[in-house]
């Protein structure tokens, strides 16, 4: 569970964070939405001890972050937007460095790297340099190497920034898997379709502040009296019949427009959802 | 033609645009080259060569010749101890030292000249100041020559002298000269000694060689006999690469520092620092580890580079072995800690780059990094003290070719730490995490 009361980042004369205050459940799946510069990242920072507050109070699993921030660190496992890889050095170095760090050591580390490396389906790969990869394959090392330590809450910071929809969609399938398994997922991203797939709950931040925080299906509830439907025929027809049979039934039609498939799902159905290793 | 306009017009930006590295483009030339006109440009005034006098004859024509070598405005005479001498010598505090042994005072006579025989003179000096010691020979044997001609003229003419004299004499009545007999024997005399001078017979040497004939010049009577002195006996260990390899090691042993605090902010602005910080490792045990990080990679450094040195360019360690690993792993220390305190100072890798490059040059430079103090002028080798380069020079050297003790190293060796960790500190505190 993480509490956030009256949290405050100031950078000089700017505010980030503008008093802000959230509560995520433990086992929530939970996305943050905000523009650039709305103070996602500076809340997450601030979550995960990176950043110490200008004034608030956060508790994680109910520790305080800045008074036991070992504590939370081991409960906290942060996907950063960038490659926080060692680039030279070999996937398995860099799992083995970054699992020491949080201190497994010997047949515990042995395990959650060889956990780590199948998760991330680059066992194949495992004496590699990371900088050999694809931007693929980097981007699910690193998350891969977030879960090293078995945290409680995963932080997602845009984890999907510039990777190819089989990537994408090995990603989309290791954080189910987390929720599934009692995961706290907080999950930021600029693209809706993404907080619509993996989350339940939403918050959505601007200028500092908390400006939308409910259930996804609540804030996508539809009106009263909708102007707007989705209709899927049983049978194949043309426009101008459907349109034909609403005026026949007193309804005049605005505008009227097919369904095309996503451009995503015509590539899977022609590429397939397997990895593509030699990348 | 244009499109090079436009690309010429966004390196002219792109260089503006970092006014550090544009700043530094400019001003670590001027200050190399104000640097290396220092060394080599003319000098106005003569900088005086520091030699120790050792007098052990204390005779006055010996004081008179040490009281003429203090006027010597490219001579810095000191005198001092034998002991203290070779101490000094021994430890680099000091270019060479003139002992003036006993029997000198006899030697300095005017006739002494044409003796024929010559008096051992030891000149002691340290061997990486060999140059000094050469200019210093000619200017010791001006000085010598100068004093024993004062008052003394030409055999021949002397010879003249007493000639006319006689011949002036012989008109003069016995009557007007009571003593004429005696001052005729005066005369004589004179021309004796002079013609022997020309000749060398009786108790003057021949001024030929005897054989040949020809005249072997005047000699002066004290022959300055040059040794190299270290703390191991005669300087056999020193070769120049002795000093090369510790100068060239120390500058790249910060040229890598400088490598390793780029590195980290790198990764700083990939985020692996962040994952590394959101792991159980606090702050300053990141920072020190990059810190311990670097030494033990100039650690390996220094080992490699010593033992290429030693392999094939023969240096060797006539001082203390434990003295060399103590030096050396108290260098890696200060290393480590310059890397911090670039990393800490530079808050992008072009700031590092360029505030690295300029360190470093100048501290090797001005260090003696890259060639002997000595051949500094004096504000500089004044200078030389405050840095760690200097310090760490020194040490390799006492340990290795100087061939002095364990204790040698532990002043060095000390301050190499202290620049260490205050290096540390300063970079510890200065770093900015985000």
């Amino acid at each position: 569970m993480i509490q956030i009361d009256e949290l405050v980042v100031r950078y000089g004369a700017v505010t980030a964070v503008d008093s802000l205050s959230l509560n995520i459940a433990q086992g929530a799946r939970f996305g943050l939405l905000g523009p650039n510069g709305a103070g996602k990242t500076s809340t997450i920072s601030c979550i995960a001890g990176l950043l110490t507050p200008s004034a608030g109070h956060i508790r994680v699993q109910g520790i305080d972050v800045s008074s036991r921030p070992d504590e939370v660190r081991r409960a906290i496992g942060l996907v950063p937007q960038s490659l926080a890889l060692y680039p030279s050095l070999s996937l398995l170095e860099n799992l083995k460095i970054f699992g020491g760090l949080m201190g497994l050591g010997g047949r515990k580390l042995r395990e959650r790297v060889g956990f780590a490396l199948e998760l991330a389906q680059l066992e194949s790969k495992r004496d590699a340099r990371v900088e050999q990869l694809s931007g693929g394959m980097k981007r699910r090392l690193n998350l891969a190497a977030s879960l090293l330590h078995e945290p409680r809450i995963v932080i997602c910071d845009e984890p999907t920034t510039g990777v190819d929809p089989q990537s994408r969609n090995h990603i989309f399938e290791t954080i189910r898997r987390l929720q599934q398994q009692g995961t706290t997922v907080v999950y930021t991203t600029h693209y809706m379709e993404e907080v619509e797939a993996l989350c339940d709950e939403v918050a959505i931040i601007d200028h500092g502040q908390i400006i939308a925080h409910d259930k996804l299906a609540t804030l996508l509830a539809p009106p009263t009296t909708p102007t707007g439907f989705v209709m899927r025929l049983e049978q194949p027809t043309d426009v101008a019949s459907v349109e034909h049979a609403l005026a026949a039934a007193g309804h005049s039609v605005a505008c009227l427009q097919t369904t095309p498939r996503t451009l995503e799902e015509v590539f899977l159905e022609l590429t397939g959802r397997q990895l593509r290793e030699a990348e | 033609m244009k499109t090079v306009l436009w690309l010429v017009r966004k390196e002219l930006l792109q260089f503006a645009a970092d006014r550090q590295g544009a700043i530094m483009t400019v001003l670590l030339p001027v200050l190399l080259a104000v640097l290396l006109g220092a060394v080599f440009a003319p000098r106005g005034r003569a900088e005086s060569i520091e030699m120790l006098v050792i007098d052990q004859d204390g005779g006055p024509r010996v004081r008179a010749l040490v009281e003429a070598m203090k006027r010597e405005p490219t001579l810095g005479v000191v005198e001092v101890s034998e002991a203290e001498a070779r101490e000094r010598i021994e430890h680099g505090r000091a270019a060479m030292a003139l002992t003036i042994p006993p029997g000198a005072n006899a030697m300095l006579e005017p006739s002494g000249l044409f003796a024929g025989r010559q008096l051992d003179t030891p000149l002691l000096y340290d061997p990486s100041r060999e140059v000094e010691a050469n200019i210093a020979t000619g200017i010791l044997t001006k000085v010598e020559m100068e004093q024993l001609t004062k008052g003394f003229t030409d055999p021949k003419v002397m010879g003249e002298m007493f000639g006319d004299l006689q011949r002036t004499l012989a008109l003069v009545p016995e009557k007007l000269l009571s003593n004429k007999a005696s001052w005729l024997a005066f005369t004589e005399a004179g021309i004796k000694l002079a013609d022997d001078a020309s000749r060398g017979s009786g108790s003057v040497a021949p001024l030929g060689n005897g054989s040949s004939g020809e005249s072997a010049g005047l000699r002066p009577p004290l022959a300055l006999r040059r040794s190299a002195l270290t703390a191991a006996g005669p300087a056999t260990g020193f070769n120049v690469f002795a000093h090369n390899f510790a100068g060239m090691l120390c500058m790249f042993m910060l040229f890598m520092a400088q490598q390793m605090a780029t590195s980290l902010c790198e990764e700083r602005k990939r985020g692996v620092l962040d994952r590394v910080r959101l792991s159980l490792a606090r702050p300053w045990q990141i920072l020190l580890a990059m810190g311990l990080g670097t030494a033990a990679v100039a650690l390996v450094s220094s080992v490699v580079v010593y033992a290429v040195a030693m392999a094939f360019f023969k240096v060797r360690v006539l001082g203390s072995w434990a003295g060399l690993v103590l030096v050396v792993l108290c260098m890696c220390i200060m290393v480590g800690g310059f890397g911090l305190l670039l990393a800490g100072l530079g808050r992008t890798e072009k700031q590092i780059g360029n505030l690295g490059s300029a360190l470093i040059l100048v501290m090797s430079f001005t260090g003696g990094a890259w060639w002997p103090r000595f051949a500094m002028p004096h504000w500089l080798q004044a200078v030389c003290p405050a840095l760690p380069t200097f310090w760490a020079t020194e040490g390799l050297a006492a340990a290795t070719w100087r061939g002095l003790p364990l204790s040698s190293a532990l002043l060095p060796a000390g301050l190499l730490v202290g620049y260490g960790v205050l290096f540390a500190l300063v970079g510890m505190r200065s770093f900015k995490w985000g």
